[in-house]
């Protein structure tokens, strides 16, 4: 069983980023749902508000410019039911962010997972109870 | 319980028939049409408090088949009458066919997104029964309505509002709640579709088990739609323990202008009005 649980995270989060349905009250027609993307970089800024939480990134891009990305999710109440709290993200932190991107490419996206650098995973979707 | 059983078996095959006769016809009692995961669920179906929805649930929680859309009644929206049609050509929703970056849709104003649009938000709401009446505290806009079940009708002469009249009463295990006295300043669902004064709305809920409640209504509109819109069935999780929070969720216009700001307009590519 214990060799078994690095497929069964694997399929876990396969299953759960197929099956995550993107929710903003906003509308989901800004963002790109069919080409999910994983930024890396440090938080400059960690939003806990409604209506949305959001998270600001600089991010070096492959010319070794910084890139400033602002990404959201659902709103606090959702993500704390999804295992967030209001602190588990902080300046200074360094962080992997999976989103949807914009599609008018600006640095904006809706963000599907978090990893921070402990490895722990931010997820957006409830788990079963 | 199969591990129960076993164990009953080992010892003594009698007490494991005397067993199966006693559980079997608990459980095809609680036969539902909600697919169950667990025969725990099974068994806490039998436990379900009759007439009684009080609980906290919400409709985007993981875990549930065939939960149904949400943010729309159905797929398949009833034919629209030139009236509604016009209304829906000019609205520009976030979600949909119509789907658009630049929304116009009139929650983002903090409108009220109002009845039925709300009852399939993903957002959790409270059900509290009274002798006389039952209400609903939405975690969404913070914003409640009663259902009155002590027998009266629906006054007459209504001014229109945002939540309507509501009355309910039981027909056997179903819960169901007939609301008219609606404004039509509230879009019908996030896709756009418009509804009238006229609205004649009608939703039935049930507890299949402990854990859940289901909801399908019937949207009766004829300045709007030529023919009776059903909903699929809405499936809702009852939340619990630390799971059941509703924070304060108000929609503050400087909120959604800075988010506006931040966020939406950098996504769009343009400014947004």
């Amino acid at each position: 069983m214990k060799g078994k649980l690095p497929i069964v995270l694997v399929l876990v989060t396969i299953l759960l980023i197929v099956q995550g349905t993107l929710f903003a009250h906003h509308g989901n027609a800004a963002y790109d749902d069919k080409a999910p993307a994983t930024i890396k970089g440090t938080v400059t800024e960690f939003q806990w508000v409604n209506p949305h939480v959001q998270i600001y990134v600089d991010v070096k891009n492959e010319q070794g410019e910084i890139v400033h990305w602002a990404c959201e999710t659902f709103s606090p109440s959702k993500a704390f039911r999804s295992g967030w709290t209001k602190d588990v993200l902080k300046p200074g932190d360094q962080v992997a962010v999976t989103v949807y991107p914009a599609k008018s490419h600006a640095p904006v996206g809706f963000i599907r997972k978090v990893v921070l650098a402990n490895g722990k995973e931010l997820g957006t979707e409830e788990q079963a109870q | 319980m199969k591990r129960r059983l076993k164990i009953r078996y080992r010892f003594t095959t009698p007490v494991a028939i005397l067993a199966a006769v006693l559980i079997l016809p608990a459980a095809s009692f609680a036969q539902t049409d909600v697919p169950k995961s667990t025969s725990a669920k099974a068994e806490k179906a039998v436990q379900t408090p009759a007439h009684n929805l009080s609980g906290m649930y919400e409709f985007f929680a993981r875990g549930v088949k065939g939960q149904g859309i949400y943010n729309t009644p159905s797929k398949d929206p009833a034919p629209m009458t030139p009236w509604a049609q016009a209304k829906y050509d000019a609205a520009k929703p976030g979600y949909g066919p119509k789907a658009s970056v630049d929304t116009t849709d009139p929650i983002l104003r903090c409108n009220p997104s109002g009845i039925p649009r709300i009852l399939y938000w993903p957002q959790p709401f409270e059900i509290v029964q009274t002798p006389e009446r039952v209400f609903m505290f939405f975690e969404h806009e913070r914003v409640w309505r009663q259902i009155w079940t002590d027998g009266r009708s629906h006054p007459k002469d209504l001014e229109p509002t945002w939540m309507g009249d509501s009355i309910g009463k039981w027909e056997g295990d179903t819960f169901v709640v007939d609301t008219i006295g609606l404004n039509d300043k509230s879009w019908l669902d996030a896709y756009g579709h418009p509804h009238s004064e006229e609205l004649h709305l009608v939703e039935r809920y049930r507890r299949p088990d402990a854990n859940t409640l289901t909801m399908q209504f019937t949207v009766d509109d004829p300045k709007a739609y030529t023919t009776h819109w059903e909903s699929d069935t809405k499936i809702y999780t009852l939340l619990r323990n630390e799971k059941a929070v509703m924070e304060e969720l108000f929609c503050i216009p400087d909120e959604e202008d800075a988010f506006t700001k931040r966020i939406r307009e950098p996504a769009a590519g343009r400014p947004i009005n």
